[in-house]
């Protein structure tokens, strides 16, 4: 097949299916309409409160952290700088996502005896700016609370951003 | 930008909610265009487009006046599926219903819808990360450079993830028997 017609193909189908069912749409501007009053036009359901609780939840768990690392056990290697770790104990499994996987989850480390989870950054990443966060069991977006910055994304997940400085600096 | 979309932009960032409904307007068969690509499903479609507009609405002080709207908002309907994606685990099978097209005649209606099916299983098939790119470029007609904008992606990893679905999409399509009509 060649990749031409591929592409009519491509095109042909996906217009065909979204006409087809483009009647389920017909009235949508007036449902939004109705539901807008009690949303704020574009300051978003903005940082206030849910940051305010994202911020709380990350502290409550990187001190609850802190604590289960310094008084339980260490098992995970946190204190690695290149190490990402989350203190999340009731998870059945835990993955890393990241720009730098082009969000594909990783699988993580863990738990160890505290509920830790960890993974180790590849050698490989180049420096930069690289928004990511964690997947619980499969569908739960955590952000990092060890994180300095966050980014609230278009569907109201909240990101941590790392920096990975260049090679010979320190983080 | 369409006419006067400017002006209704900063009249919905005021609170105006009928220049939102206007927007809703112009732009929902393509939003549920492209959501219907990435998520295969009318029903999922129909919340995507939803949410889509609102998250939007709420998250309009982000878009940069100078920039085209539709990549922006085709941004946010493909971070709405993506998370509706994630939220059902739909790195899994889809659940596509096809219906009949109303026509006049029945033959080429079957062959039609026939031929619709075998592509959007075969679309089903690839990874979201491939699908999505391969529906903002085949139905939005966005470019790598808008695709890459919307995705969050370097332009580079845009081509390549382009040019696997296209391969991949292929070489599924001849496993099911399509060939070249050349």
């Amino acid at each position: 097949m060649h990749e031409q017609e591929l592409e009519t193909l491509l095109k042909e189908t996906l217009t065909h299916e979204a006409k087809t069912h483009r009647d389920r749409v017909a009235d949508l501007e007036y449902a939004i309409i109705e539901e807008l009053p009690g949303r704020r036009p574009g300051r978003g359901s903005p940082p206030s409160w849910r940051w305010g609780l994202a911020v709380a939840g990350a502290l409550a768990l990187f001190l609850g952290g802190l604590w289960v690392g310094s008084t339980v056990l260490g098992g995970a290697p946190c204190t690695d700088p290149q190490v990402l770790c989350l203190v999340y104990p009731g998870a059945t499994s835990v993955s890393f996502a990241s720009q730098f996987t082009l969000w594909e989850p990783l699988p993580m480390n863990g738990p160890d005896r505290s509920g830790v989870w960890w993974t180790r950054l590849p050698d490989t990443i180049k420096p930069g700016r690289y928004e990511y966060g964690f997947i619980v069991d499969g569908v739960r977006w955590v952000s990092d609370p060890r994180a300095t910055e966050f980014v609230h994304t278009f569907d109201d997940k909240i990101n941590s951003v790392m920096y990975i400085p260049p090679r010979g600096e320190h983080q | 930008m369409g006419e006067g979309e400017l002006e209704l932009i900063q009249c919905a960032l005021n609170g105006d909610t009928s220049a939102w409904g206007e927007i809703v307007k112009r732009y929902k068969d393509a939003v549920f265009g492209v959501a219907i690509g990435i998520l295969g499903n009318p029903a999922d479609a129909e919340d995507a487009t939803h949410d889509a507009f609102i998250r939007a609405y709420e998250g309009l002080h982000t878009f940069h006046l100078d920039k085209r709207f539709s990549t922006w908002m085709f941004a946010v309907t493909a971070n709405v599926c993506k998370n509706k994606l994630r939220r059902e685990r739909l790195f899994a099978p889809l659940k596509h219903i096809s219906k009949l097209t109303k026509g006049n005649d029945p033959a080429k209606q079957i062959a039609q819808q026939a031929r619709t099916q075998l592509i959007r299983e075969s679309i089903d098939q690839l990874k979201p990360k491939y699908r999505m790119p391969l529906v903002l470029r085949y139905y939005a007609d966005l470019d790598y450079k808008d695709i890459a904008e919307a995705l969050g992606l370097p332009e580079g990893t845009v081509k390549t993830r382009l040019h696997r679905a296209k391969s991949e999409l292929k070489h599924i399509l001849e496993k099911k028997g399509v060939t070249s009509h050349a």
